[in-house]
Protein backbone atom coordinates (compact mmCIF):
# COMPACT_ATOMS: atom_id res chain seq x y z
CA UNK A 1 0.00 0.00 0.00
CA UNK A 2 1.03 3.35 -0.53
CA UNK A 3 0.29 6.52 1.11
CA UNK A 4 -2.83 8.46 -0.03
CA UNK A 5 -1.73 11.56 -1.41
CA UNK A 6 -4.27 14.73 -2.87
CA UNK A 7 -2.05 16.75 -4.50
CA UNK A 8 -3.25 19.94 -5.07
CA UNK A 9 -3.94 20.67 -9.18
CA UNK A 10 -3.66 24.74 -8.95
CA UNK A 11 -4.06 27.21 -6.32
CA UNK A 12 -7.14 28.20 -5.43
CA UNK A 13 -8.18 32.02 -4.35
CA UNK A 14 -9.72 30.99 -1.19
CA UNK A 15 -9.39 28.63 1.38
CA UNK A 16 -9.89 24.69 1.28
CA UNK A 17 -11.64 23.13 4.26
CA UNK A 18 -9.58 20.08 4.59
CA UNK A 19 -10.69 19.25 7.59
CA UNK A 20 -13.18 16.04 7.63
CA UNK A 21 -9.82 14.36 5.25
CA UNK A 22 -8.52 12.72 8.62
CA UNK A 23 -7.53 8.62 8.26
CA UNK A 24 -10.26 7.46 10.79
CA UNK A 25 -12.99 8.83 8.33
CA UNK A 26 -11.56 7.93 5.32
CA UNK A 27 -11.23 4.57 6.24
CA UNK A 28 -14.66 4.08 7.51
CA UNK A 29 -15.72 5.01 3.81
CA UNK A 30 -12.87 2.95 1.44
CA UNK A 31 -10.55 4.85 -0.91
CA UNK A 32 -13.15 4.51 -3.92
CA UNK A 33 -15.49 7.32 -2.44
CA UNK A 34 -12.80 9.84 -1.40
CA UNK A 35 -12.67 11.04 -5.03
CA UNK A 36 -16.56 12.06 -4.84
CA UNK A 37 -16.48 13.87 -1.39
CA UNK A 38 -17.78 17.64 -0.97
CA UNK A 39 -14.79 20.11 -0.88
CA UNK A 40 -15.47 23.41 0.42
CA UNK A 41 -13.35 25.87 -1.19
CA UNK A 42 -14.21 29.67 0.10
CA UNK A 43 -18.44 29.94 -0.87
CA UNK A 44 -17.57 27.34 -3.17
CA UNK A 45 -18.86 23.42 -3.09
CA UNK A 46 -16.42 21.36 -5.19
CA UNK A 47 -15.92 17.86 -5.16
CA UNK A 48 -12.51 16.24 -4.04
CA UNK A 49 -11.05 15.37 -7.52
CA UNK A 50 -11.88 18.35 -8.41
CA UNK A 51 -9.62 20.60 -6.43
CA UNK A 52 -6.84 17.31 -6.10
CA UNK A 53 -5.17 15.09 -7.86
CA UNK A 54 -6.04 11.50 -5.82
CA UNK A 55 -3.40 8.63 -5.64
CA UNK A 56 -2.67 5.83 -3.20
CA UNK A 57 -4.92 4.02 -1.20
CA UNK A 58 -2.86 3.57 2.01
CA UNK A 59 -5.89 5.95 4.29
CA UNK A 60 -3.94 5.54 7.55
CA UNK A 61 -0.56 7.59 5.85
CA UNK A 62 -2.33 10.77 4.11
CA UNK A 63 -0.14 12.95 2.45
CA UNK A 64 -1.03 16.79 1.03
CA UNK A 65 1.10 18.53 -1.30
CA UNK A 66 0.16 22.13 -1.79
CA UNK A 67 2.82 24.94 -2.53
CA UNK A 68 0.38 27.89 -0.63
CA UNK A 69 -0.88 27.78 2.48
CA UNK A 70 -4.43 27.57 1.45
CA UNK A 71 -5.14 24.09 2.93
CA UNK A 72 -7.56 25.07 6.32
CA UNK A 73 -7.84 22.88 9.67
CA UNK A 74 -5.86 19.75 8.29
CA UNK A 75 -6.23 17.23 10.78
CA UNK A 76 -9.15 18.62 12.43
CA UNK A 77 -9.81 16.26 15.58
CA UNK A 78 -7.82 13.15 13.77
CA UNK A 79 -7.43 10.77 16.09
CA UNK A 80 -4.97 7.97 14.81
CA UNK A 81 -2.40 7.73 11.62
CA UNK A 82 -0.50 10.67 9.90
CA UNK A 83 -0.82 13.07 7.82
CA UNK A 84 2.04 15.07 5.96
CA UNK A 85 1.89 18.00 4.35
CA UNK A 86 4.48 18.67 1.76
CA UNK A 87 4.22 22.47 1.82
CA UNK A 88 2.54 25.34 3.98
CA UNK A 89 -1.10 25.29 5.50
CA UNK A 90 -3.48 27.51 6.36
CA UNK A 91 -5.23 28.05 10.21
CA UNK A 92 -6.22 25.80 11.96
CA UNK A 93 -3.65 22.74 11.21
CA UNK A 94 -3.98 20.24 14.01
CA UNK A 95 -7.63 22.16 15.45
CA UNK A 96 -8.82 19.50 18.48
CA UNK A 97 -6.39 16.77 17.51
CA UNK A 98 -6.59 13.88 19.67
CA UNK A 99 -3.72 11.68 18.80
CA UNK A 100 -1.34 10.18 15.46
CA UNK A 101 1.16 12.13 14.01
CA UNK A 102 0.30 15.44 11.63
CA UNK A 103 3.54 16.95 10.29
CA UNK A 104 4.06 20.33 8.03
CA UNK A 105 6.71 20.14 6.03
CA UNK A 106 6.46 24.20 5.43
CA UNK A 107 4.98 26.94 7.51
CA UNK A 108 1.78 26.60 9.72
CA UNK A 109 -0.99 29.26 9.48
CA UNK A 110 -2.63 31.08 12.43
CA UNK A 111 -4.55 28.66 15.59
CA UNK A 112 -2.70 25.77 14.71
CA UNK A 113 -2.99 22.90 17.43
CA UNK A 114 -5.79 25.03 19.05
CA UNK A 115 -8.00 23.01 20.93
CA UNK A 116 -5.53 19.77 20.28
CA UNK A 117 -5.60 17.16 22.94
CA UNK A 118 -3.38 14.52 21.61
CA UNK A 119 -0.90 13.08 19.62
CA UNK A 120 2.16 14.99 17.65
CA UNK A 121 2.00 17.80 15.71
CA UNK A 122 5.62 19.00 13.85
CA UNK A 123 5.86 21.91 12.24
CA UNK A 124 9.21 22.08 9.94
CA UNK A 125 8.67 25.50 9.07
CA UNK A 126 7.16 28.45 11.21
CA UNK A 127 3.98 28.82 12.93
CA UNK A 128 1.87 32.13 12.87
CA UNK A 129 -0.24 33.58 15.39
CA UNK A 130 -2.17 32.08 17.82
CA UNK A 131 -0.16 28.77 17.84
CA UNK A 132 -1.64 26.23 20.83
CA UNK A 133 -4.33 29.20 21.63
CA UNK A 134 -7.62 29.09 22.60
CA UNK A 135 -9.82 30.65 19.82
CA UNK A 136 -12.22 33.58 21.23
CA UNK A 137 -14.86 32.89 23.22
CA UNK A 138 -13.01 29.73 24.29
CA UNK A 139 -11.73 28.42 27.56
CA UNK A 140 -8.87 27.12 26.93
CA UNK A 141 -6.04 26.74 24.12
CA UNK A 142 -4.28 23.64 23.90
CA UNK A 143 -5.10 20.35 26.73
CA UNK A 144 -2.83 17.37 25.40
CA UNK A 145 -0.61 16.28 23.10
CA UNK A 146 3.15 17.73 21.68
CA UNK A 147 3.75 21.01 19.33
CA UNK A 148 6.99 20.82 18.11
CA UNK A 149 7.97 24.33 15.96
CA UNK A 150 11.44 23.94 13.90
CA UNK A 151 11.12 27.60 13.33
CA UNK A 152 9.17 30.48 14.97
CA UNK A 153 6.15 31.24 16.50
CA UNK A 154 4.16 34.19 16.43
CA UNK A 155 2.08 36.38 18.83
CA UNK A 156 -0.08 34.91 21.51
CA UNK A 157 1.69 31.07 21.73
CA UNK A 158 -0.01 29.00 23.93
CA UNK A 159 -2.66 31.79 25.21
CA UNK A 160 -5.38 29.98 27.91
CA UNK A 161 -3.09 26.73 27.58
CA UNK A 162 -3.75 24.17 29.78
CA UNK A 163 -1.90 21.13 28.94
CA UNK A 164 0.60 19.84 27.11
CA UNK A 165 4.31 20.84 25.52
CA UNK A 166 4.76 23.47 22.76
CA UNK A 167 8.41 23.26 21.60
CA UNK A 168 9.86 25.93 19.64
CA UNK A 169 13.25 25.86 18.43
CA UNK A 170 13.08 29.69 17.21
CA UNK A 171 11.85 32.58 18.41
CA UNK A 172 8.55 33.44 19.78
CA UNK A 173 6.54 36.82 19.71
CA UNK A 174 4.74 38.74 21.43
CA UNK A 175 2.40 37.53 24.85
CA UNK A 176 4.00 34.36 24.81
CA UNK A 177 2.23 32.05 27.24
CA UNK A 178 -0.40 34.88 28.24
CA UNK A 179 -2.97 33.31 30.68
CA UNK A 180 -1.22 30.19 30.69
CA UNK A 181 -3.23 27.99 33.16
CA UNK A 182 -0.57 24.73 32.47
CA UNK A 183 1.40 22.72 30.25
CA UNK A 184 4.83 23.07 28.91
CA UNK A 185 6.35 25.93 26.53
CA UNK A 186 9.71 25.60 25.81
CA UNK A 187 11.54 27.98 23.26
CA UNK A 188 14.91 28.49 21.85
CA UNK A 189 15.43 31.65 21.15
CA UNK A 190 13.90 35.10 21.82
CA UNK A 191 10.72 35.88 23.59
CA UNK A 192 8.68 39.11 23.08
CA UNK A 193 6.60 41.46 25.31
CA UNK A 194 4.04 40.24 27.91
CA UNK A 195 5.91 36.68 28.09
CA UNK A 196 3.32 34.62 30.94
CA UNK A 197 1.04 37.92 31.16
CA UNK A 198 -1.81 36.49 33.97
CA UNK A 199 -0.07 33.01 33.71
CA UNK A 200 -1.61 30.77 36.83
CA UNK A 201 0.39 27.68 36.16
CA UNK A 202 2.37 25.84 34.04
CA UNK A 203 6.29 25.96 32.83
CA UNK A 204 8.18 28.04 30.34
CA UNK A 205 11.61 26.44 29.44
CA UNK A 206 13.89 28.82 28.47
CA UNK A 207 17.32 27.98 26.49
CA UNK A 208 18.07 32.00 27.43
CA UNK A 209 16.99 34.66 29.79
CA UNK A 210 13.94 36.97 28.75
CA UNK A 211 14.86 40.45 27.54
CA UNK A 212 11.76 41.82 29.66
CA UNK A 213 10.03 39.85 32.41
CA UNK A 214 7.37 41.50 34.46
CA UNK A 215 8.47 42.11 37.74
CA UNK A 216 5.07 39.99 38.82
CA UNK A 217 7.12 36.72 38.14
CA UNK A 218 9.32 36.48 41.28
CA UNK A 219 12.40 35.19 41.85
CA UNK A 220 13.11 31.88 43.21
CA UNK A 221 16.23 30.92 42.94
CA UNK A 222 18.33 27.84 41.61
CA UNK A 223 16.10 24.52 41.88
CA UNK A 224 16.94 20.96 41.20
CA UNK A 225 13.98 19.77 39.54
CA UNK A 226 13.58 15.79 39.15
CA UNK A 227 10.55 16.32 36.38
CA UNK A 228 12.89 17.88 33.99
CA UNK A 229 14.66 14.39 33.20
CA UNK A 230 11.08 12.69 32.97
CA UNK A 231 10.52 15.72 30.22
CA UNK A 232 13.77 15.23 28.35
CA UNK A 233 13.25 11.21 28.36
CA UNK A 234 9.46 12.03 26.91
CA UNK A 235 11.25 14.21 23.67
CA UNK A 236 13.87 11.64 22.87
CA UNK A 237 12.02 10.23 19.65
CA UNK A 238 11.64 14.01 18.81
CA UNK A 239 15.51 14.80 17.95
CA UNK A 240 15.38 17.91 18.99
CA UNK A 241 17.83 20.70 20.94
CA UNK A 242 15.39 20.48 23.90
CA UNK A 243 16.72 16.70 24.83
CA UNK A 244 19.78 17.95 25.19
CA UNK A 245 19.91 20.88 26.50
CA UNK A 246 17.40 19.54 29.43
CA UNK A 247 20.03 16.17 29.96
CA UNK A 248 23.05 19.48 30.07
CA UNK A 249 20.86 20.57 32.58
CA UNK A 250 21.51 20.15 36.67
CA UNK A 251 20.28 23.29 38.00
CA UNK A 252 17.27 25.68 36.89
CA UNK A 253 17.17 29.39 37.92
CA UNK A 254 13.43 29.49 38.38
CA UNK A 255 10.73 32.56 38.63
CA UNK A 256 7.61 32.26 39.97
CA UNK A 257 4.55 34.25 39.09
CA UNK A 258 2.37 35.85 37.78
CA UNK A 259 1.70 37.26 41.20
CA UNK A 260 -0.67 39.76 39.65
CA UNK A 261 -3.21 36.86 39.60
CA UNK A 262 -1.42 34.74 42.41
CA UNK A 263 -0.24 32.59 39.98
CA UNK A 264 2.42 29.57 41.03
CA UNK A 265 3.64 29.33 36.85
CA UNK A 266 7.18 29.26 36.79
CA UNK A 267 9.87 29.95 34.02
CA UNK A 268 12.77 28.07 33.94
CA UNK A 269 16.02 29.09 32.96
CA UNK A 270 18.06 26.17 31.74
CA UNK A 271 21.36 27.82 31.14
CA UNK A 272 21.46 28.43 34.91
CA UNK A 273 22.23 32.27 34.66
CA UNK A 274 19.96 34.38 36.02
CA UNK A 275 18.24 37.52 34.79
CA UNK A 276 21.07 40.28 34.00
CA UNK B 1 14.09 -38.08 47.45
CA UNK B 2 17.24 -37.23 48.67
CA UNK B 3 19.63 -34.74 47.55
CA UNK B 4 22.55 -34.10 48.60
CA UNK B 5 21.86 -36.06 51.89
CA UNK B 6 19.11 -33.85 52.12
CA UNK B 7 15.84 -35.36 53.01
CA UNK B 8 12.40 -33.50 50.66
CA UNK B 9 9.94 -34.30 52.23
CA UNK B 10 6.26 -35.24 49.90
CA UNK B 11 4.71 -32.25 51.04
CA UNK B 12 3.94 -28.78 49.56
CA UNK B 13 3.80 -25.09 50.51
CA UNK B 14 -0.23 -23.86 50.21
CA UNK B 15 -0.37 -20.74 48.53
CA UNK B 16 -2.58 -17.44 48.50
CA UNK B 17 -4.08 -14.94 46.19
CA UNK B 18 -2.79 -11.59 46.95
CA UNK B 19 -2.75 -8.06 45.14
CA UNK B 20 0.54 -6.55 44.37
CA UNK B 21 2.21 -3.26 43.10
CA UNK B 22 5.79 -2.74 42.09
CA UNK B 23 7.51 1.13 42.87
CA UNK B 24 10.33 2.38 42.05
CA UNK B 25 11.88 4.64 44.35
CA UNK B 26 14.50 7.47 43.68
CA UNK B 27 17.18 9.07 45.32
CA UNK B 28 19.92 11.69 45.13
CA UNK B 29 21.99 8.84 45.65
CA UNK B 30 22.44 5.05 46.23
CA UNK B 31 22.06 4.99 49.70
CA UNK B 32 19.21 7.61 49.93
CA UNK B 33 17.07 5.70 48.00
CA UNK B 34 17.93 2.88 49.77
CA UNK B 35 17.16 4.37 53.21
CA UNK B 36 13.12 5.79 51.62
CA UNK B 37 12.82 1.84 50.29
CA UNK B 38 13.64 0.58 53.66
CA UNK B 39 11.61 2.80 55.92
CA UNK B 40 8.87 2.23 52.97
CA UNK B 41 9.34 -2.27 53.55
CA UNK B 42 9.86 -1.79 57.08
CA UNK B 43 7.64 -3.62 59.62
CA UNK B 44 5.85 -5.41 56.86
CA UNK B 45 6.58 -8.80 57.27
CA UNK B 46 3.38 -10.54 57.75
CA UNK B 47 -0.66 -9.16 56.51
CA UNK B 48 -1.54 -10.18 59.69
CA UNK B 49 -0.35 -7.46 61.86
CA UNK B 50 1.39 -5.47 59.37
CA UNK B 51 -1.13 -4.93 56.70
CA UNK B 52 0.66 -5.32 53.71
CA UNK B 53 3.78 -7.19 53.06
CA UNK B 54 6.47 -5.65 51.39
CA UNK B 55 9.98 -5.76 50.36
CA UNK B 56 12.78 -4.67 48.11
CA UNK B 57 13.03 -6.38 45.15
CA UNK B 58 15.98 -5.14 43.56
CA UNK B 59 18.34 -2.06 43.55
CA UNK B 60 18.47 -0.09 39.89
CA UNK B 61 21.17 1.80 38.47
CA UNK B 62 20.41 5.58 37.10
CA UNK B 63 20.03 4.08 33.25
CA UNK B 64 16.84 1.67 34.70
CA UNK B 65 14.97 4.44 35.96
CA UNK B 66 12.64 7.24 35.08
CA UNK B 67 14.34 9.87 36.11
CA UNK B 68 17.82 8.73 35.85
CA UNK B 69 18.76 8.60 39.52
CA UNK B 70 19.86 6.11 41.52
CA UNK B 71 16.93 3.66 42.64
CA UNK B 72 15.55 0.68 44.32
CA UNK B 73 12.34 -1.43 42.92
CA UNK B 74 9.94 -2.30 45.76
CA UNK B 75 7.27 -4.87 45.84
CA UNK B 76 4.20 -3.97 48.26
CA UNK B 77 1.29 -7.02 48.34
CA UNK B 78 -1.97 -7.32 50.44
CA UNK B 79 -5.03 -9.06 50.80
CA UNK B 80 -7.80 -6.98 48.90
CA UNK B 81 -6.82 -3.69 46.19
CA UNK B 82 -8.64 -1.46 48.67
CA UNK B 83 -6.36 -2.19 51.69
CA UNK B 84 -3.05 -2.14 49.34
CA UNK B 85 -4.46 1.25 48.71
CA UNK B 86 -4.20 2.16 52.04
CA UNK B 87 -1.29 0.85 53.08
CA UNK B 88 0.75 2.40 49.71
CA UNK B 89 -0.98 5.76 50.56
CA UNK B 90 0.60 5.53 54.17
CA UNK B 91 3.43 3.89 53.39
CA UNK B 92 4.47 6.46 50.50
CA UNK B 93 3.34 9.43 52.58
CA UNK B 94 5.47 8.53 56.12
CA UNK B 95 8.48 6.52 54.25
CA UNK B 96 9.22 8.18 50.65
CA UNK B 97 7.05 11.75 51.11
CA UNK B 98 10.08 12.16 53.99
CA UNK B 99 13.26 10.91 52.82
CA UNK B 100 15.12 13.45 51.68
CA UNK B 101 15.34 13.73 47.54
CA UNK B 102 12.96 11.08 46.99
CA UNK B 103 10.83 10.55 44.44
CA UNK B 104 8.89 7.59 43.53
CA UNK B 105 7.14 6.10 40.28
CA UNK B 106 4.83 3.51 39.50
CA UNK B 107 6.40 0.30 38.55
CA UNK B 108 3.58 -1.64 36.98
CA UNK B 109 1.72 -1.03 33.97
CA UNK B 110 -2.05 -2.10 33.72
CA UNK B 111 -5.35 -0.59 33.73
CA UNK B 112 -6.17 -1.45 37.67
CA UNK B 113 -3.96 1.42 39.68
CA UNK B 114 -3.51 2.63 43.06
CA UNK B 115 -3.66 5.58 43.92
CA UNK B 116 -0.27 6.96 45.08
CA UNK B 117 0.35 10.81 44.54
CA UNK B 118 -3.59 11.22 43.98
CA UNK B 119 -4.20 11.79 47.58
CA UNK B 120 -0.46 12.70 48.87
CA UNK B 121 -0.54 15.73 46.81
CA UNK B 122 -2.77 17.84 48.66
CA UNK B 123 0.00 17.92 50.96
CA UNK B 124 0.94 20.37 48.83
CA UNK B 125 -1.20 22.73 50.03
CA UNK B 126 -2.46 24.08 47.23
CA UNK B 127 1.19 24.72 45.67
CA UNK B 128 1.40 21.35 44.37
CA UNK B 129 2.01 21.06 40.76
CA UNK B 130 0.36 18.78 38.40
CA UNK B 131 2.47 17.36 35.14
CA UNK B 132 1.02 15.12 32.73
CA UNK B 133 4.44 13.83 30.33
CA UNK B 134 3.25 10.88 27.66
CA UNK B 135 -0.52 11.24 29.41
CA UNK B 136 1.07 9.73 32.51
CA UNK B 137 0.27 12.42 35.32
CA UNK B 138 2.98 13.09 37.93
CA UNK B 139 2.81 15.29 41.11
CA UNK B 140 5.56 17.94 42.11
CA UNK B 141 5.08 18.90 46.38
CA UNK B 142 7.05 21.39 47.28
CA UNK B 143 9.05 20.32 50.67
CA UNK B 144 12.00 21.68 52.77
CA UNK B 145 14.52 20.61 50.17
CA UNK B 146 13.21 20.74 46.85
CA UNK B 147 10.70 18.66 45.43
CA UNK B 148 8.87 15.40 46.05
CA UNK B 149 8.03 14.11 42.77
CA UNK B 150 5.27 11.25 42.67
CA UNK B 151 3.27 9.34 40.11
CA UNK B 152 -0.61 9.84 40.31
CA UNK B 153 -0.79 5.97 40.39
CA UNK B 154 0.84 2.55 40.10
CA UNK B 155 -0.39 -0.10 38.29
CA UNK B 156 -1.87 -3.67 40.18
CA UNK B 157 -1.72 -7.18 39.79
CA UNK B 158 -3.08 -10.53 41.19
CA UNK B 159 0.19 -11.91 43.03
CA UNK B 160 0.91 -14.93 45.03
CA UNK B 161 1.76 -14.43 48.64
CA UNK B 162 3.00 -17.67 51.13
CA UNK B 163 5.07 -20.10 49.49
CA UNK B 164 7.60 -21.14 51.71
CA UNK B 165 9.96 -23.29 52.67
CA UNK B 166 11.02 -25.30 55.96
CA UNK B 167 13.96 -26.80 56.42
CA UNK B 168 15.35 -28.83 60.06
CA UNK B 169 19.54 -28.66 60.69
CA UNK B 170 21.13 -29.97 63.36
CA UNK B 171 21.78 -26.51 64.95
CA UNK B 172 20.46 -23.27 65.24
CA UNK B 173 23.99 -21.65 63.34
CA UNK B 174 23.76 -24.21 60.53
CA UNK B 175 19.91 -23.73 59.55
CA UNK B 176 20.72 -19.81 60.05
CA UNK B 177 23.46 -20.42 57.53
CA UNK B 178 21.72 -22.50 54.55
CA UNK B 179 18.74 -19.66 54.98
CA UNK B 180 21.39 -17.52 54.26
CA UNK B 181 22.66 -18.93 50.94
CA UNK B 182 18.75 -19.48 50.17
CA UNK B 183 17.36 -16.24 50.42
CA UNK B 184 20.75 -14.76 48.60
CA UNK B 185 19.70 -16.97 45.43
CA UNK B 186 16.02 -16.44 45.66
CA UNK B 187 16.95 -12.50 46.02
CA UNK B 188 19.03 -12.94 42.52
CA UNK B 189 15.51 -13.91 40.78
CA UNK B 190 12.66 -10.95 39.91
CA UNK B 191 9.07 -10.25 40.61
CA UNK B 192 9.41 -11.88 44.32
CA UNK B 193 9.90 -10.83 48.17
CA UNK B 194 11.15 -12.64 51.05
CA UNK B 195 8.80 -10.41 53.91
CA UNK B 196 10.19 -11.48 57.02
CA UNK B 197 13.61 -10.28 58.62
CA UNK B 198 16.37 -11.02 56.38
CA UNK B 199 13.98 -12.93 54.14
CA UNK B 200 13.90 -15.29 57.33
CA UNK B 201 11.15 -16.69 59.68
CA UNK B 202 12.13 -18.90 63.18
CA UNK B 203 8.34 -17.86 64.41
CA UNK B 204 6.39 -20.46 62.23
CA UNK B 205 2.66 -20.45 62.83
CA UNK B 206 -0.20 -22.90 63.39
CA UNK B 207 -4.02 -21.89 62.64
CA UNK B 208 -5.64 -21.61 66.34
CA UNK B 209 -4.75 -21.72 69.83
CA UNK B 210 -5.70 -22.82 73.10
CA UNK B 211 -6.38 -19.35 74.02
CA UNK B 212 -9.48 -18.26 72.45
CA UNK B 213 -8.31 -14.63 71.41
CA UNK B 214 -5.82 -15.91 69.46
CA UNK B 215 -6.10 -17.06 65.42
CA UNK B 216 -2.62 -18.68 65.59
CA UNK B 217 0.03 -19.64 67.79
CA UNK B 218 3.36 -20.99 67.89
CA UNK B 219 3.85 -23.85 65.48
CA UNK B 220 4.69 -26.84 68.30
CA UNK B 221 5.38 -29.41 65.82
CA UNK B 222 8.51 -27.65 64.51
CA UNK B 223 9.60 -25.99 68.01
CA UNK B 224 13.12 -28.33 69.16
CA UNK B 225 12.03 -27.06 72.60
CA UNK B 226 8.46 -29.06 72.83
CA UNK B 227 10.55 -32.07 71.70
CA UNK B 228 8.94 -34.68 73.81
CA UNK B 229 6.54 -32.15 75.37
CA UNK B 230 3.86 -31.44 72.22
CA UNK B 231 2.13 -34.44 70.93
CA UNK B 232 2.74 -33.12 67.57
CA UNK B 233 6.01 -32.72 67.47
CA UNK B 234 7.68 -33.46 64.04
CA UNK B 235 11.18 -33.36 65.61
CA UNK B 236 13.52 -36.65 66.21
CA UNK B 237 16.58 -36.04 68.44
CA UNK B 238 19.09 -35.03 65.76
CA UNK B 239 17.18 -31.61 65.13
CA UNK B 240 18.84 -28.71 66.57
CA UNK B 241 16.63 -25.65 64.54
CA UNK B 242 14.30 -25.74 62.33
CA UNK B 243 13.43 -21.59 59.69
CA UNK B 244 11.18 -21.07 57.63
CA UNK B 245 11.87 -18.81 54.64
CA UNK B 246 8.03 -17.22 52.76
CA UNK B 247 8.48 -15.98 49.45
CA UNK B 248 5.64 -13.68 47.68
CA UNK B 249 5.84 -13.15 43.33
CA UNK B 250 4.13 -11.58 41.27
CA UNK B 251 2.93 -15.31 39.21
CA UNK B 252 3.04 -18.76 40.73
CA UNK B 253 6.05 -19.12 38.55
CA UNK B 254 7.70 -16.48 40.06
CA UNK B 255 7.24 -18.44 43.64
CA UNK B 256 7.93 -22.01 42.22
CA UNK B 257 11.30 -20.36 40.49
CA UNK B 258 12.30 -18.72 43.82
CA UNK B 259 11.67 -21.95 45.80
CA UNK B 260 13.53 -23.80 43.72
CA UNK B 261 16.17 -21.61 43.69
CA UNK B 262 16.02 -20.94 47.58
CA UNK B 263 15.82 -25.20 48.20
CA UNK B 264 18.62 -25.80 45.99
CA UNK B 265 20.60 -23.17 47.73
CA UNK B 266 19.61 -24.80 51.17
CA UNK B 267 20.21 -28.81 49.64
CA UNK B 268 24.06 -27.51 48.10
CA UNK B 269 24.59 -27.03 52.14
CA UNK B 270 23.87 -30.82 52.42
CA UNK B 271 23.60 -33.38 55.67
CA UNK B 272 27.61 -32.36 56.08
CA UNK B 273 26.60 -28.85 56.64
CA UNK B 274 23.90 -30.03 58.79
CA UNK B 275 20.98 -29.59 56.88
CA UNK B 276 18.54 -32.55 57.55
CA UNK B 277 15.36 -32.01 55.84
CA UNK B 278 13.11 -29.46 53.83
CA UNK B 279 9.27 -29.15 53.86
CA UNK B 280 7.11 -26.60 53.38
CA UNK B 281 3.68 -25.49 55.14
CA UNK B 282 0.44 -25.96 53.95
CA UNK B 283 -3.44 -26.00 56.14
CA UNK B 284 -4.47 -29.13 54.28
CA UNK B 285 -5.04 -27.38 50.72
CA UNK B 286 -8.57 -25.52 51.69
CA UNK B 287 -7.26 -21.89 52.40
CA UNK B 288 -5.08 -21.14 49.45
CA UNK B 289 -5.75 -22.12 45.70
CA UNK B 290 -2.01 -22.35 44.71
CA UNK B 291 -0.56 -25.40 45.72
CA UNK B 292 3.57 -25.64 45.29
CA UNK B 293 4.55 -29.49 45.77
CA UNK B 294 8.77 -29.65 46.85
CA UNK B 295 9.24 -33.20 44.81
CA UNK B 296 7.82 -31.28 41.83
CA UNK B 297 9.58 -28.32 41.76
CA UNK B 298 13.27 -29.69 42.53
CA UNK B 299 12.37 -32.61 39.96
Amino acid sequence: MSALTLRLRESMPAAIDVSHLVPERLAELGVGRIAELPLWCGSERLRVDEVFEVSGDDTESLVFEADAPTLQGVGYRMARGTITVNGPTGAYCGWKMRGGKLTVRGDAGAYAASGMRGGLLSVEGNAGDFLAAARPGERYGMEGGVVLVRGNAGVRVGERMRRGSVLVEGSVADWCAARMRAGTIGVLGDTGAGLGWGMRRGTILLAQPPELLSPLFRENGEQRLSFLALLARSLESLQTPFTDLLRATATVRRYVGDRSVAGIGELLLLDGKSLS
Amino acid sequence: MQINGVQIEDTYAEAFDMRATRMIITGPDATWAMHAAQAMTGFATSVIGCGCEAGIETTLAPGQTPDGRHGVSVLMFAVSSKELGKQVSNRVGQAVLTAPGSAIYAGLEGKRRIPMGKQLRYFGDGYQISKVIDGVRYWRVPVMDGEFLVQEDTGMAAAVGGGNLIFLARSQEQALRAAEDAVAAMRRLPNVIMPFPGGVVRSGSKVGSRYKALMASTNDAYCPTLRGVSERSQLGPEVGAVLEIVVNGLTPEDVSSAMRAGAGAIADRGADGGVLKITAGNYGGKLGRHHFHLREILA
